[in-house]
């Protein structure tokens, strides 16, 4: 994982890896509070599942699928989940009525694939997370993640320590001071 | 006349029966998204408290919106089918109206406002005249800066809803706002035999959702 530029509302990073795609997603669940909402932006195989599966995977979810046939999955837990797919929704005024205020007054995390398609997402406490394939490596990804209100800004910085604590100690192991876009 | 009011538009779960204008007995409880699944069980317990027979019922009111689209489709889907069941009519009440109407006494010009999605409200304003509410602006979905704008003209009006204080454009204004969260719950329940004129078969009922489904996409 590599981290190109970072401010306190955008974060650009590069993954290698579907694992590392993968353990973003953790981190981002590890900061994850009541009342978030995760708005997913990729095409196809991007990967917008498997960093959900790793926001899961740090509420305590492991069996978590690509919700396009169901639109909405509920996992209840201590703090729990609701994960969209918008795939298959004609217009945004379908999205309105799958009530997502309604989970986020209730205190879910609400992380929403193809999340371009709610037209009226809430102008605060929101994560939007842009993922691209990274110039012609099959499995590394650019992914640029934007924040929405105070509250996910804070979010933003502690998920950028984060990562920057992971690639320093990486660094060090491979005692390699090198750019890791070539590793 | 025994009155059941249901009204599931927001976060609360509101139940009242009520018999010729008195309140028999009323709950509210934070169930957040439980209603559909707790709302029979919670009608069932009250009526048996009150040792009356569901086939008692003479109407059935509920707040048909705005609010929490879940919450209305399940108040709704549940009171028309009791209703179809029993054979009786039923009655749509607006949440914003169930929300103040124990208010109606003060004689105050009342601001009900509920929050809606991104920087907007649902709000109404109502005028009292010390015993009945009469609609002056009916419910509608606006922006918070809009209905703010609108009260600079009505001072006296009594903001109410605790979602009011979330927005400054209402902190502002020299309005008093009464930050409740929940109106009485039996409202709905008394609403009812004050309205029941205006009941209907419970095919006929509809959600007052005041968003896209209903009034066209906006640019908000």
């Amino acid at each position: 994982m590599h981290c190109l530029s970072r401010s306190t509302k955008k974060l650009d990073i590069v993954t290698f890896s579907e694992e590392e795609t993968y353990s973003l997603g953790y981190f981002i669940g590890k900061q994850a509070y009541p009342g978030l909402v995760i708005l997913l932006h990729g095409g196809l195989g991007m990967g917008k599942t498997l960093i959900t599966q790793g926001i899961g995977k740090a509420l305590g979810f492991s069996k978590i699928k690509s919700p396009t046939f169901v639109l909405v999955a509920e996992h209840s837990g201590e703090l729990p989940l609701i994960h969209a797919d918008l795939y298959r929704l004609d217009s945004h005024v379908e999205a309105d009525a799958l009530d997502f205020e309604n989970y986020i007054d209730s205190g879910y995390v609400v992380v929403i694939e193809w999340g371009e398609r709610w037209h009226t997402s809430p102008l605060n406490n929101t994560i939007d997370i842009t993922i691209k394939q990274h110039s012609n490596n099959e499995y590394a990804r650019d992914i640029t993640i934007k924040v929405l209100g105070e509250s996910a800004e804070n979010l933003l910085r502690e998920l950028s320590c984060d990562i920057m604590e992971l690639t320093c100690e990486k660094e060090d192991k491979h005692e390699s001071s090198g750019n890791r876009l070539y590793d | 006349m025994k009155v059941l009011g249901i009204d599931c538009t927001t976060k609360f779960t509101n139940i009242g029966i009520t018999s010729d204008g008195g309140v028999l007995s009323e709950i509210s409880l934070e169930l957040g998204r439980q209603q559909s699944s707790r709302l029979p069980v919670l009608v069932e317990e009250m009526l048996s408290s009150l040792s009356i027979e569901i086939s008692e019922l003479d109407l059935i009111a509920v707040a048909n919106g705005p609010g929490y689209y879940t919450g209305i489709r399940t108040g709704i889907a549940y009171s028309a089918a009791l209703a179809q069941a029993l054979g009786i009519k039923i009655l749509p009440i607006s949440s914003l109206e169930a929300f103040v109407h124990d208010l109606r006494n003060t004689g105050l010009p009342l601001a009900p406002v509920f929050k809606a999605r991104q920087n907007c409200v649902y709000c109404a304003l109502y005028f009292s005249d010390g015993s009945q509410l009469k609609p002056f602006v009916y419910p509608k979905f606006c922006t918070a800066e809009e209905f703010a704008d609108f009260l600079t003209h009505y001072p006296e009006a009594l903001i109410v809803g605790k979602d009011a204080t979330i927005f400054n454009e209402f902190s502002v204004l020299p309005n008093n706002i009464l930050p409740r969260s929940v109106g009485r719950p039996a409202q709905t329940a008394l609403m009812g035999e004050y309205y029941k004129e205006f009941s209907v078969t419970p095919d006929k009922i509809l959600g007052v959702y005041l968003r896209e489904p209903d009034i066209g996409p906006t640019s908000y």
